[in-house]
């Protein structure tokens, strides 16, 4: 017996379907039809008008005759050659004809042999040449060869199944009294056969094209498994934070950005000192790994029965806080090593039977991604970080702050928040449409003013709050007044000081003090308007701007994207990697997100009832249910990557398609017709396998 | 009924007082009557759904130490939101429920975490994560007590999973730790449910209809399981029914919900046909 859970609200029966409208009359039904029908045709007759349907471009023998040399150069493929020896067949031919005449020479009593009817003819006359004995089928040029040797192509010959030919020529304007000659140039396969340069050139390409696949999606899964969590909607539905959070946690992401790019730039410096010194940088390596672990082994104990005191969660967090320090330091110096030892390896490598220098280059590539992307993980990270911490601190506030203060607090915060926003937005505004702002002390002192009164108008609500009245309170209530105008100026000039910072590689020349001031007036008025309910959707927020992310960076075709990518690092496979890497993430994200979105929530409930955290719920409950869709969808994705990464190159993004585009171009359909084999082999492969994979797997 | 295993676990039950300042929460002062063996205090719940359906209607009741209540009433009638209200699996509208002496409704996340992990949870559904081994379903009920940070790389003490052998060891599934969990069948899925909820060290078990997906005869055996837990683990347990043979059978008590209102607490005993129909409705048919 199964029961309906009743937290699955069942909808009220009550409302039954309003009253159909009066029926229609049956002529008017006819009408109604009549009407359809002659709207669809108009709309197909439109559409045939505006896609330029033209049967008689079908017909046109000419593009006929263009298409099937197309068809035949593709059915033709280049793959493969034979050595050839030319074989010369002549007769000899005097034009004009002497006075005595001229008699045919003998034809020989075996092997091919050409005859020109007649034997001899004025110049510029037609004349029929005849050819016998030969091999069916075989094709060849026939060409006047005059004394100086300099052949004249006349026609091209094509040997009937019988081994004759018969053509007429027209003899060139070569009057001559010595004999000159008729030669037909056939061409005899010796030897064995051989893999055409075409055939050498696409296996190259195509596995660039493959390799460009294989990092495309590797990158793009990595990059999507942790975003698809959030455009989950039901991960994030139940996910509510207060004011204070949100508020701390923007705050907190530009002084993490500032503290992590200090700290990228220290490891990076300490990592520069130490290179070229392998010996330093694997000692320090040890020491930063030996260091992480055992911190972390006091940091991070198996399991507490009790809520340990303040002090030792902080001298923890402390320690954690440095053991990622260290782990920067190791990354850099891992890094380095990587460099290192990747030029060391490589010429002893390409020196053995097979040259395997490019795992050395590989290392080297690696290293190099570490030590370029460190700045900019120390700052995510520490962005990060500093997130987690401001959203966690503004819980703690909400919950301990007395009611009375809460709301100064929120609103305070909500302002600094909303400053940051918008002066970042403003500064995005002005950086890409270059805005010069002069008129930078108006913008200041204006700015400075108005967050002075917003000040001081929040700070004299403040007061009327938390100062009782009385001859003394008025005073009390004036100070703080005071006091909050004050605070006001000084926020206004601090944000506009933190937002000149962060930018301050963009070199704005201007501040940012408008936006920040708009910024943090909205700021306050959010915290103003939101005070009955001070728990924010922030999971939907989440889930609602990562979608929208998503399907904007999706729908941008990655031939397109490539255009940009081009421009950024050149022409050439990486490129290609980029925009498909980018496209993946996008695309995976979504179809991830959707595959969270469809599983079971009973183990999610039961897992949340243990008194787990969010993230080990995600690992104990949600990815148990999504790894064989996730591994389905990344073949997938695979087996898309390897079909765009064969026409990525239509557009400059290496692999194949760089090759097919240009022998399409050029009219060489052999050769295309190679690359095209080879993209059907290699996409119906990749399907094979990828099935074999899914179902073992799923 | 004796199972193998059985007995009180070691520092299983820390009593009330104690065990709120072990929480390291704000107990409630005032009339709440600490160590009386009153474990949990529901006071004017109300939950209204989203949606404008009112699943409690004002429920009020106290749980004593120990006890084996059970929750009956018919589907919809709200056992199963009332039952999730307590851990906050569902966030009530209104009132106020107190465990222990402390205010589950105010507690924040952290809070909230502590509390809910010394109570376990059965589903009607076992909701158990079907691709994982069983010995990691169990093991999952330790999560809110280890390292953050470890389990996230599936690490688990020794002492853990020690503890998750024995566990498995007393639903008598010892040699299933390495299946994966939906090889198992529906009652044995259930066995390990309840093992997942043991390795809690539970206070109290929530149980929601937790033998209604399983035929008759394996559902004494699992009710047999949770009589034995209420009785020598001295674990308080929470279950809601829908037979009320199983409820005179087990239940020391008897809360009875109908459209989200408490129409009847007391002994099963207690529930003659009058009563029987005020819980049911007026034509319902006793079968049972």
């Amino acid at each position: 017996m199964s029961v309906i859970p009743p937290e699955v609200p069942v909808e009220s029966e009550a409302t039954a379907p309003p009253p159909k409208a009066k029926k229609r009359s049956a002529l008017m039904r006819l009408l109604l039809i009549w009407l359809s029908i002659i709207a669809i045709i108009i709309g197909y007759a439109f559409a045939t008008q505006a896609t330029d349907v033209d049967l008689g471009e079908i017909k046109d023998e000419q593009r006929r005759v263009q298409l099937i040399r197309i068809i035949r150069g593709l059915a033709r493929p280049d793959i493969i050659e034979f050595e050839e020896v030319p074989t010369f067949h002549e007769t000899p031919v005097v034009t004009p004809c002497p006075a005595g005449g001229f008699d045919a020479p003998e034809p020989p009593s075996e092997g091919p042999y050409i005859r020109m009817v007649p034997p001899c003819a004025a110049p510029d006359t037609e004349v029929t040449v005849q050819g016998f004995d030969f091999e069916p089928g075989t094709t060849g040029p026939l060409s006047f060869i005059p004394p100086s040797e300099v052949t004249l192509k006349l026609a091209d010959i094509r040997v009937d199944r019988d081994g004759t030919f018969e053509v007429v020529v027209e003899l060139p304007d070569r009057p001559d009294e010595t004999v000159q000659h008729l030669r037909v140039t056939t061409r005899e396969r010796s030897g064995s056969w051989r893999l055409t340069d075409t055939t050498k050139d696409t296996w190259e390409k195509i596995i660039e094209t493959v390799a460009l696949a294989l990092i495309a999606t590797t990158v793009g899964t990595a990059l999507a498994i942790p975003l698809s969590f959030f455009s989950a909607r039901n991960l994030m539905r139940s996910i509510r934070t207060p004011l204070v959070s949100v508020g701390l946690l923007i705050i907190g992401i530009p002084f993490g950005i500032l503290v992590g790019r200090q700290l990228g730039r220290w490891v990076t410096d300490g990592g520069e000192n130490l290179s070229g010194n392998a010996l330093g940088l694997a000692l320090a390596l040890v020491a930063a790994a030996a260091f992480a672990f055992f911190a972390l082994r006091w940091a991070l104990p198996e399991e507490d029965d009790e809520p340990p005191p303040r002090s030792l969660r902080l001298a923890r967090r402390a320690v954690i806080a440095v053991v990622v320090v260290a782990a920067l330091f190791g990354i850099g110096f891992f890094g380095h090593i990587l460099i290192w030892f990747g030029g060391e390896i490589e010429g002893p490598l390409d020196d053995l039977v097979l040259p395997l220098g490019f795992v050395g280059d590989f290392f080297v590539v690696l290293g190099d991604l570490l030590t370029t992307f460190l700045t900019a993980m120390a700052a995510i990270t520490a962005a990060g970080a500093a997130a987690v911490w401001g959203s966690r601190f503004g819980h703690t506030v909400r919950d301990r702050v007395p009611a009375r203060a809460l709301q100064p607090v929120r609103i305070a915060v909500a302002a600094v928040a909303g400053a940051i926003i918008a002066a970042g937005a403003g500064g995005a505004i002005r950086w890409l449409y270059e805005v010069d702002q002069s008129n930078n002390l108006m913008a200041t002192s204006a700015s400075a003013f108005l967050l002075a009164i917003s000040g001081g108008g929040i700070a004299l609500a403040v007061g009327r709050r938390l100062v009782p009245e009385g001859p003394g309170g008025t005073a009390l209530r004036f100070l703080i007044g005071v006091v909050g105008i004050g605070l006001g100026f000084f926020t206004g000039i601090g944000a506009g000081w933190l937002a000149d910072m962060l930018l301050e590689p963009v070199d704005l020349n201007g501040t940012l003090w408008g936006p920040g001031v708009v910024g943090a007036i909205l700021g306050a008025v959010a915290a103003v308007a939101t005070r009955k309910l001070d728990s924010l959707p922030s999971g939907m927020a989440t889930y609602y701007l990562s979608r929208t992310v998503f399907n904007a960076i999706r729908s941008v075709e990655p031939l397109v994207m490539v255009i940009v990518f081009v421009v950024w690092v050149g022409i050439g496979p990486f490129a290609g990697s980029l925009a498909l890497a980018l496209h993946t993430t996008a695309a995976l994200a979504k179809l991830y997100s959707e595959q969270v979105e469809s599983i079971l929530p009973g183990p999610i409930e039961a897992v949340t009832a243990t008194g787990a955290t969010r993230l080990q719920n995600i690992v104990y409950a949600v990815t148990p249910q999504i790894v064989p869709p996730y591994i389905a969808f990344t073949l997938y994705r695979w087996d898309i990557n390897v079909r765009m990464s064969t026409i990525i190159g239509f557009a400059g993004g290496g692999g194949i398609g760089f090759l097919l585009q240009q022998n399409i171009n050029l009219l060489h359909y052999r050769e295309a017709s190679v690359q095209m084999l080879a993209i059907a082999i290699v996409v119906s492969t990749l399907d094979f396998v990828s099935a074999r994979v899914r179902e073992r797997i799923v | 009924m004796h199972f193998p295993g059985c007995g009180r676990e070691a520092g299983g039950a820390p009593r009330s007082g104690r065990f709120a300042n072990a929480l390291g929460l704000r107990a409630q002062t005032g009339d709440w009557r600490l160590g009386t063996g009153t474990v949990l205090k529901v006071e004017n719940l109300t939950k209204i759904y989203d949606g404008g359906v009112l699943a409690l209607d004002d429920v009020s009741f106290e749980v004593e130490d120990g006890e084996f209540l059970a929750v009956i009433g018919l589907s919809g009638s709200g056992k199963s939101t009332l039952l999730r209200c307590i851990n906050r699996l569902i966030e009530p509208t209104e009132g106020r429920i107190t465990w222990h002496g402390v205010d589950v409704t105010a507690a924040n996340q952290e809070e909230l975490r502590r509390i809910r992990r010394r109570i376990g949870m059965v589903f009607q559904h076992f909701n158990l994560v079907h691709r994982s081994k069983v010995i990691t379903n169990v093991l999952a009920g330790r999560l809110g007590y280890v390292n953050p940070a470890l389990s996230l790389i599936n690490r688990f003490p020794p002492s853990d999973v020690r503890m998750a052998k024995e566990k498995l060891a007393r639903v008598g599934l010892a040699e299933k730790a390495k299946a994966r969990a939906d090889e198992l069948s529906g009652g044995q899925q259930q066995r390990v449910g309840i093992a997942r909820a043991l390795m809690q060290n539970p206070e109290m078990i929530l149980a929601d209809e937790p033998v209604a997906s399983l035929d008759p005869v394996l559902a004494h055996g699992i009710m047999k399981y949770l009589e034995d837990i209420n009785a020598s683990d001295n674990i308080t347990v929470l279950c809601s029914l829908h037979f009320l043979d199983l409820v005179h059978r087990y239940a020391d008590r008897v809360i009875a919900l109908n459209e989200g209102k408490l129409v009847f607490q007391g002994p099963p005993s207690a529930i003659d046909d009058d009563m029987f129909k005020d819980i049911y409705g007026q034509e319902a048919e006793r079968v049972g």
